[in-house]
């Protein structure tokens, strides 16, 4: 069903399916399969974080821009960048299941096996330093 | 953030595990963790490279856990004001996870180079002391206890704010039953094999300590606790006929029923884990009211008539010998209950000849239990038959 091997009781039951315009920091301006790679999976021989922490099998998006651009801010205050570009994609409920954090308008979707790069649809892409 | 290298330490002392992540953008940035004896760390990412992150730890009592989680106190007040006066900063290699570097700094040092934004907060609903303990917490408990450690708590509306009796009678005293019976021991023994802890209220939660053959390796009771998991599982009859065929009794179908039987009529869900200190393994299942219908209507259609023989030590309370159905009440010593039933035809003339000296004499029972469950035109049956008794000697 789950695109990654979820941790057990992953994704949490207040995950739902959504459809929403999401925006997601990209490292090129085409994005790629990489783009979407969990954390988790970035790290597999990581112990600290495999096999338990459900989050950290999930795809990090956001509600606007501005929030995807503060979460690029604070990650490169800790010495780490993102990435150059932010997309702007349709997330629909054929994707995945998803948690929304209304604070700081973060979502953590955790991807259907179903789920395709080919058909996620990337709708405008911006440079984030021409911001 | 430059640590001064008088602080560092030779080693890492902590081995932590990673409970819960309170924020995780990208990256786990501020973190639950717990200690091998279950002390509560909050961790915050301060630094991250491809390969290293560095983190800043705060040892928490549940108090404390609670007034940062409820915004009573700041994150960035936490870490400056220790309840323990002490901050570890940490680097992990984010290939391994292993600890690369470890520096133990006073609170009133660390205060003025708190990296952590005076505004930032998270919003999360975590509940503290939950009535189902973790996969880590269970595993370690076991390994502290070296003790098989069998998990179960109970989710129902109607347990929000008490306990109330089904959920001892009919869920907590049928689990025990089952292991007693799949492990073949009876009241005498149940003190020395069982033990109950972590009991948890808000919904209801135990722990259930096993030590059936008090030996290293503790195989007996694997084997039963990973059949009582599978029945708890179970989904289909191939599943159910997988069970039947270990067990050595059919007593635990009774109890099993009881449970699903219990978890239908109140809605609620019944989570359950088994960890073995030894294999390291866990089990898990998850029994809601969904699944209790399908595996009642499986028992339904697939066991009809459940027989069980069994032996009670115990004197006799009555017998009416003359009924038309002659029968008997006895008192059980071991159980310290009391069952009636009626004498098969094969052992009335024996009954009929003895002088049964009621109420004083012990004796050795042996019980035939012939169990019809519940179906849909018919409510559940018990008979009790006595086979045979012996008078016991002093």
């Amino acid at each position: 069903m789950w695109k990654e091997t979820l941790p057990e009781n992953c994704p949490p039951p207040a995950a739902t399916e959504i459809n929403q315009e999401v925006y997601r920091i990209l490292q090129f301006e085409d994005s790629s399969e990489d783009d979407f790679i969990p954390y988790a999976k970035l790290r597999p021989n990581n112990k600290r974080y495999n096999n338990t922490l459900c989050l950290a099998y999930a795809i990090s998006f956001f509600d606007t821009i501005d929030n995807a651009k503060a979460a690029y801010i604070n990650s490169l205050l800790r010495g780490r960048k993102l990435g150059d570009y932010i997309g702007k994609f349709s997330l629909l409920n054929t994707d995945g299941k998803s948690t929304y954090n209304s604070t700081n308008g973060h979502i953590s979707t955790w991807l259907y096996n179903s789920w395709e790069l080919k058909n996620f649809k990337c709708l405008n892409v911006t440079s984030i330093n021409e911001n | 953030m430059r640590i001064d290298e008088k602080y560092r330490l030779q080693d890492m002392p902590l081995n932590l595990t990673v409970i819960e992540a309170f924020d995780f953008i990208e990256e786990p940035i501020f973190l639950l963790e717990k200690d091998i004896i279950g002390n509560s760390y909050l961790s915050y990412l301060v630094e991250s490279s491809n390969d290293v992150e560095k983190r800043i730890y705060v040892q928490v009592s549940n108090e404390r856990l609670s007034s940062i989680l409820n915004k009573e106190l700041s994150i960035r007040n936490a870490f400056s004001n220790p309840e323990n006066k002490f901050i570890y900063v940490a680097e992990f290699s984010l290939i391994e996870g292993d600890p690369i570097s470890t520096y133990l700094v006073p609170a009133n040092i660390f205060s003025p180079i708190n990296p952590i934004d005076e505004k930032y907060s998270v919003d999360v609903q975590y509940i503290l002391n939950k009535p189902a303990l973790n996969e880590f917490e269970i595993l370690s408990y076991s390994e502290r206890k070296q003790k098989l450690i069998f998990d179960f708590y109970l989710q129902s509306q109607n347990l929000v704010n008490n306990i109330k009796p089904f959920a001892i009678y009919k869920v907590l005293t049928p689990i025990v039953e089952i292991i007693k019976s799949l492990l073949s021991f009876d009241n005498r023994n149940a003190d020395k094999i069982l033990a109950f802890s972590n009991l948890r209220q808000g919904s209801l939660g135990v722990t259930i300590e096993i030590n059936y053959s008090n030996d290293l390796f503790l195989e007996k009771e694997s084997a039963v606790m990973e059949t009582i998991i599978q029945l708890l599982n179970a989904q289909e009859k191939t599943d159910f006929d997988a069970i039947v065929a270990k067990a050595t009794n059919e007593r635990y179908i009774k109890e099993y029923t009881t449970i699903i039987k219990t978890i239908i009529d109140n809605n609620a869900n019944l989570h359950t884990a088994y960890a073995n200190p030894i294999t390291k393994k866990i089990l898990t299942s998850v029994l809601d009211k969904e699944k209790a219908i399908k595996a009642k209507s499986i028992l339904d259609e697939t066991l009809s008539v459940i027989e069980d023989i069994e032996n009670i030590v115990g004197t006799f309370l009555e017998i009416d010998i003359d009924a038309r159905e002659p029968s008997f009440k006895i008192h059980s010593n071991e159980e310290n209950i009391t069952i009636k039933g009626k004498f098969e035809t094969s052992i009335l003339e024996k009954v009929k000849n003895d002088f049964v000296n009621i109420g004083k004499e012990t004796y050795k029972f042996t019980i035939k239990t012939i169990y019809t469950p519940e179906t849909t035109l018919k409510s559940e049956e018990i008979k009790r038959f006595m086979i045979e008794y012996e008078k016991q000697v002093n």
